[in-house]
């Protein structure tokens, strides 16, 4: 049976009314243009048809661009970890990291970067997506500074650190300068004070010889965002990707217990059960459904959102972040980066990528016992690209 | 001037010294003159002799566990202390302290053979190097069997910080045992000798003003035992005449002529005999700088009728060179590497931010038999 088509006119109509809900609660839900697209389409039972996705897509991007334009916005959310008793982007920040100095270290075994920039003239070129203040590149720099082989390779690397707030970057610039591999600003990195859409949009196509982000791709809704990464990576350009991964938004019945946690009436949260279809749904009974790890992460961030609604209560309420995010399962994920030319299949990898050859795992949970945290180890491939494309 | 030799004298000067900031309802206090250094005394004008070097040692411990208890009573005083940039650079001394304590580790157990490694972590905190130790060990396959074979240790004097330190260390299916409500010391005097493999020691030593402290250390490692330290390095008040530099830098002129005169002009007088290099001279600089900017921020934040924190400024912080020489006349040596072959230990000291010595890393063993000379 075809799906029904949702227009942009009910994507609206619903999203007005979910933000009705809300609104004046301890934490507002925002657009559910937050979400991933596949979620929106679960949450209205159809798909959006072109307009609506485009509505999707700029809803998106502008209420994401509102999150962390004050600096206490990242203290609440770093007081919320605590309280969840979580790990925060640190332990992220520090295995991406790890992955992507043992990468550029295999990189160089196969074809020296002081080879490549003697005959190219050019160095090889490594982004930061959603760098923030720099955290992921300076552990990354702090591992390359542990390791007497990778440091020989800073010479030939310039770091791309783009972020699209001007509060943080001023950070990532303090960072760069102070940091102790005496880096060099515009030979070694630069820092782009912009959106990756727009940095990327103006740079070639194989401009990056590897892109990493950790904890920015839960905000992007619409996947075109890994189009844009293929094209703008090298052919055989490595993309490391670490990432909160959880199924809560993927059922309206998960967000009920935040609603009632976060102060609304009854009234209101029957209302959200009828216009959003619950049914029967019980958000227990989903996670009873799931594997261990996957209902660990999925507890896991639910009593993170709940603990977030706690400290931004404490916040003006101008300066509050929305609760609905696009985070969704790591499989999904995977399966959107193949559908993106971006090769995710270990076996491939190791078949035809020189610096995978000897790898084990390219999709790996930071922490045990949980999937709530992993990172994705992505390539282009020779052979595999898609030429440009409007994205 | 004279300086202050007997024990009542001493104790005396100390307190005239504190009371400047007390009374003067300083938002950064001085503390204590016995926070400092003991090798800094005399330029504050106390000698430590036999006469007075038990009460100094005893008010500095006194005067430690103070601030343990009033930490852990008012945790929010620590939040005026932080900022953005030391969170960074927390969380850089953790990744350092994980990646190399988890290549300990594994070079340990190997020379171990089968037998467990223990490892200490004093004080704990709420975010624990530990479990960066064990995210590390999850993350490295050669690593990930060790779990087994490797007890964490969690001291702490705050219980509530070590409450919110077993949450994260219960990821890892790792054995640890934390033990709240304990300072260093008392935990240090129980272990038996050579008992210990790693003792991991984060922002710590600049609370330690006698350097005998490291011979604890030493007794309770065992022969490869190895410290992991990390700090903050300034010789910003090797002299006083900084202290009072900060204070009028900070509009408290008052507090500042106080000391000033209380010292007199003979110990005001900057020694021009000490030599530092532009690291060290950046180091008191950002030292100077970070605490201006505190200052400022809790004057804005507070007000001048609300109620101070007890903060105190004066420690026993040091250059790494001057650490590092610390450590070896202890019986320890920085000069590790050989010592774990295959694994993969970065050469320390190594100091974190380019052009300063402000803070550092650390790597120190048990210098074999031989070495010591």
């Amino acid at each position: 049976m075809a799906l029904r088509l949702i227009s942009e006119n009910e994507f609206e109509e619903k999203d007005q009314m979910l933000q009705d809900i809300t609104r004046g609660l301890m934490m507002e839900s925002g657009s559910l243009a937050r979400m991933c697209v596949e979620d929106i389409e679960f949450w209205l039972r159809g798909k959006l048809d072109d307009k609506a996705r485009e509505r999707v897509k700029e809803s998106s991007e502008t209420s994401y661009s509102q999150d962390y334009s004050d600096e206490r916005v990242y203290h609440t959310v770093e007081r919320a970890i605590e309280n969840a008793n979580l790990e925060g982007n640190s332990a992220l920040n520090n295995i991406a990291a790890m992955h992507v100095v043992e990468k550029l270290i295999a990189m160089n075994r196969i074809r020296p970067f002081e080879e490549v920039f003697k005959e190219k003239k050019k160095p090889v070129r490594i982004a930061d997506v959603g760098a923030g203040k720099g955290a992921t590149t300076l552990a990354v720099w702090n591992r390359i500074r542990m390791n007497e082989e990778a440091r020989k390779l800073i010479p030939f690397c310039k770091f791309y650190l783009i972020d699209p707030s001007d509060e943080v970057v001023d950070h990532a610039r303090r960072e760069a300068k102070s940091h102790g591999l005496g880096l060099k600003k515009t030979k070694n990195y630069k820092i782009e004070e912009d959106t990756f859409r727009n940095v990327f949009g103006e740079k070639e196509d194989a401009f990056f010889d590897m892109v990493y982000s950790t904890a920015v791709c839960h905000h992007f809704s619409d996947e075109s965002y890994l189009l844009l990464m293929h094209q703008k990576l090298a052919d055989e350009g490595i993309l490391i990707m670490a990432d909160w991964f959880t199924s809560v938004w993927g059922h309206p019945a998960y967000v009920e217990p935040i609603l009632s946690e976060f102060g609304a009436s009854t009234h209101k949260i029957n209302r959200f059960h009828s216009i959003f279809n619950v049914g029967n749904a019980n958000y227990q009974d989903l996670l009873d459904k799931l594997p261990d790890e996957d209902r660990r992460a999925n507890e896991e961030m639910l009593n993170f959102v709940i603990a977030l609604g706690r400290e931004m209560d404490k916040l003006d309420r101008r300066l509050r972040i929305p609760f609905l995010e696009a985070h969704e399962p790591m499989e999904r994920r995977v399966e959107k980066m193949g559908n993106n030319r971006l090769v995710t299949d270990l076996k491939e990898l190791q078949a035809k990528h020189t610096a995978f050859v000897n790898q084990q795992q390219n999709i790996v949970r930071v922490f045990p016992s949980t999937t709530i945290a992993q990172i994705i180890l992505a390539a282009n491939v020779k052979g595999n690209r898609i030429h440009k494309q409007s994205v | 001037m004279k300086l202050k030799t007997g024990k009542a004298e001493t104790l005396k000067h100390d307190e005239r010294v504190w009371k400047i900031s007390k009374t003067g309802r300083l938002f950064l206090r001085s503390g204590s003159l016995f926070r400092l250094r003991k090798d800094v005394l005399p330029a504050y004008g106390i000698m430590v002799t036999d006469d007075n070097r038990r009460a100094i040692r005893g008010k500095a411990e006194e005067y430690e566990l103070l601030d343990l208890k009033d930490r852990r009573d008012n945790p929010a005083t620590e939040d005026y202390l932080r900022t953005d940039w030391g969170r960074l650079r927390l969380e850089e001394m953790f990744h350092y302290a994980g990646r190399q304590v988890k290549e300990l580790v594994k070079a340990i157990a190997e020379m171990k053979k089968g037998a467990n490694v223990s490892v200490v972590e004093m004080p704990a905190r709420d975010l624990p190097a530990s479990r960066t130790v064990a995210i590390e060990m999850w993350n490295d396959p050669d690593a990930r069997d060790l779990f087994e074979r490797t007890t964490f240790h969690l001291v702490d004097y705050n219980g509530s910080k070590l409450t919110h330190a077993e949450k994260l260390m219960d990821r890892y299916s790792t054995n640890y045992e934390t033990h709240s409500g304990m300072l260093d010391t008392r935990f240090l005097s129980q272990q038996p000798d050579g008992s210990i493999d790693i003792i991991i020691s984060l922002f710590h030593l600049h609370r330690k003003p006698f350097p005998d402290y490291l011979d604890h250390l030493h007794r309770v490692l065992s022969d490869d035992g190895v410290l992991v330290l990390g700090g903050w390095h300034s010789s910003l008040f090797d002299h006083p005449v900084n202290w009072c530099n900060f204070l009028e830098s900070v509009g408290e002129k008052s507090a500042s002529e106080k000391t000033r005169n209380l010292l007199g002009p003979e110990l005001m007088t900057p020694d021009s005999h000490v030599v530092l290099d532009n690291e060290e001279v950046r180091a008191n600089k950002e030292h100077f700088d970070y605490l201006k900017e505190r200052y400022e921020y809790m004057r804005g934040e507070l007000g001048p009728s609300a109620r101070v924190p007890r903060i105190h400024v004066l420690a026993a912080y040091k250059t790494s060179k001057a650490q590092k020489q610390e450590l070896e006349d202890h019986g320890f040596t920085t000069d590790i590497g050989d010592d774990f072959p295959g694994a993969d230990l970065i050469e320390t000291p190594i100091r974190l931010i380019n052009g300063s010595d402000f803070i550092s890393f650390m790597l120190a063993k048990k210098k074999k038999e031989q070495e010591r000379g």
